[in-house]
């Protein structure tokens, strides 16, 4: 009989009493904290409108969120984070009368399809967001508040990975790469943390056409391509138009780089990788990049109460999603990855909102915190 | 009344001729009255009845314990029941039915290669709040293969037969589809990825998770011949 009962999906979990509990105090110190730091509580709803994570993304994270057809026939996604619904929210009541700095937070469930086995599909989250007008400014008080809603549940024992996906970016510009280019490395900068990395970009480039076999200029313009390959451009071309086609085939031909100098830009990409706290805070860089901003963040955090023991220098951290332009940050608790954040500030404007300000935010997986706050009391 | 095993063999085409010299291979002749006619019978096996169904019904069939064997592509069995705990795969390659699952596009799109191609343009699609559309009769198959690419905004537009016409007549932009030579995609002015190949499939015999324990010997006596046969 037992293959008739009905179980509990693969991937999700319920919650007893005690663990409840112990995650509505963390929810309840932290959002405390926040609200009592200036940040407005908000909630926005379960279900949104695909689009919204899909434009967020890029559609980087399409693939880990439950999307599905409504009844009304419109594809719907169950949240994978908070970010977004947030921007959606203030953009779209305060577009005339946004003149100042917003500090939102918020608490709840998200959803995120992972393919693993001992990955729960829903989690809880707080977090915050702080919008400004101002253009730079407010990462070390973002950062310093998720840490400070760490301590207010007595997790002391942490690690804060810090990146800059601005400074990547416009060190990989430096080196006079084309976009396409600029977004395989950054696509590909954790392949930097294993042995053999230069093999294995190589061939993940040389597999995306991105290698030239020589220096010289493939003079073709439009009319040679029209010419070269008439009948196929003369054939079936779906929904795509002739002008179309041609551009990207001209743009792929722009895109690629002879291997001598894609070595080249391995070597001093890893240059950057490597740097740690004490190269950072000595001024004892390799490297010819502008890093002063990122260095007196980093006092900062160390002067407000952060020790150099929890702070991790890393350049790779791009947190896998498109829209972060400046600071990232993940936490880290007993080996896992409990929360972090960022800076977006292109994000309004992918989700259609003509905003010209900064935003800064962060979430931290209280889920995962309550497991951990739990097997610490027993241990 | 006694219970009665169900066996289910695809009822035309390539994979029904193969099917049928499979079980004859194995020892047990399929034995029907004519050939129109849907059901069928092995000799000396009095609680076994063979339907002839479209194998791209039989996954589910067997699948929610209609029937109790089947035989069908392993195309179908994944796109319908992959992960499924109501039935199995007992052999996945019974030495026929080969086929692979290959995304095309237009020849004309002479800018794409691979799969890394696809991704660009299907981003290229979102910037201008398009979608890039495949046309496909397998759309989980398809979407599990492609997310491993992490190709992940495309729509499917689903599809039932005539696949290679869907982009030049507006329908998609591209396919995926079962193909043995890839001829017909040649001759409808479509060109497989270099990479484009998902899936390799045969056909395969499934079975129900559930029998009973009156029809276990039976069928476990099926199996063993089956999984004797000389052809896999």
């Amino acid at each position: 009989m037992d293959k008739n009962k009905v179980k509990i999906l693969k991937n999700f979990k319920d919650t007893d009493s005690f663990s409840l509990k112990k995650r509505r105090e963390i929810e309840m110190n932290s959002l405390e904290y926040l609200i009592n730091s200036g940040y407005m509580n908000l909630d926005t709803p379960i279900l949104e409108s695909a689009d919204l994570f899909f434009k967020k993304s890029l559609g980087s994270t399409s693939g880990n969120t439950y999307t599905f057809v409504d009844q009304l026939n419109q594809q719907v996604s169950l949240r994978p984070d908070f970010t977004a619904s947030i921007m959606r929210y203030v953009f779209s009541n305060f577009t005339e009368n946004f003149h100042g700095n917003g500090k939102y937070c918020y608490s709840g469930p998200v959803f995120k399809f992972e393919n693993s086995a001992d990955s729960f599909h829903q989690t809880f989250q707080v977090g915050a967001e702080y919008i400004s007008n101002d253009k730079k400014g407010y990462e070390s008080e973002v950062i310093l508040d998720a840490v400070e809603c760490l301590k207010k549940n007595k997790i002391n024992d942490f690690k804060i990975n810090i990146g800059n996906v601005g400074i990547l970016r416009d060190y990989l510009f430096s080196l006079g790469l084309s976009n396409t280019l600029i977004e395989f490395f950054l696509t590909n900068i954790k392949v930097f943390n294993k042995e053999n990395y230069e093999d294995e970009l190589l061939s993940k480039a040389k597999f995306q056409n991105l290698i030239k076999s020589s220096e010289k200029i493939t003079n073709l313009n439009k009319n040679d391509i029209q010419k070269k390959f008439q009948s196929n451009l003369q054939s079936n071309l779906g929904l795509r138009s002739n002008d179309e086609i041609i551009e990207r085939y001209l743009n792929k031909l722009s895109n690629q780089i002879i291997e001598s100098k894609f070595k080249i830009v391995i070597e001093k990409l890893n240059q950057l990788i490597n740097i740690n706290l004490n190269d950072l805070l000595n001024n004892s860089l390799k490297i010819d990049l502008d890093l002063e901003y990122f260095t007196k963040l980093i006092n900062k955090l160390l002067t407000t109460g952060i020790s150099k023991k929890n702070i991790c220098i890393d350049f790779s951290l791009t947190r896998n999603l498109a829209y972060y332009n400046g600071v990232v940050f993940d936490l880290i608790c007993d080996d896992k990855l409990i929360g972090g954040g960022g800076r977006y500030d292109e994000l309004p404007s992918m989700l259609g909102y003509s905003a010209d300000v900064s935003c800064v935010g962060f979430g931290i997986n209280i889920s995962m915190l309550t497991d951990i706050t739990i097997k610490n009391k027993n241990e | 009344m006694n219970e009665v095993l169900k066996i289910f063999i695809p009822s035309s085409g390539s994979l029904s001729k193969g099917a049928l010299n499979f079980f004859s291979n194995c020892g047990m002749e399929v034995k029907k009255e004519s050939d129109r006619k849907l059901v069928g019978k092995i000799e000396e096996m009095e609680n076994v009845e063979i339907y002839f169904q479209r194998s791209g019904d039989i996954p589910v069939i067997i699948d929610r314990g209609i029937g109790h064997i089947g035989v069908t592509g392993l195309d179908r069995y994944l796109e319908h029941c992959e992960n499924s705990t109501t039935s199995k795969i007992v052999i996945d390659d019974i030495g026929f039915g080969d086929s692979s699952l290959v995304i095309a596009v237009p020849t004309g799109w002479i800018d794409v290669d691979n799969i890394y191609d696809l991704i660009e343009i299907s981003y290229e699609y979102k910037k201008r709040s398009e979608n890039l559309k495949l046309a496909t009769k397998y759309p989980n198959l398809v979407r599990r293969k492609l997310e491993k690419f992490d190709v992940n905004n495309i729509v499917f537009v689903s599809a039932a037969g005539g696949l290679e016409a869907a982009p030049m007549i507006g329908y998609a932009d591209i396919i995926a589809d079962i193909t043995v030579t890839g001829k017909t995609m040649i001759e409808n002015n479509l060109k497989p990825l270099n990479d484009g190949i998902l899936f390799n499939s045969q056909a395969c015999v499934i079975a129900s998770s559930n029998i009973s324990n009156n029809l276990n010997n039976t069928y476990l006596d099926i199996i063993n011949k089956l999984k004797k046969s000389d052809l896999k």
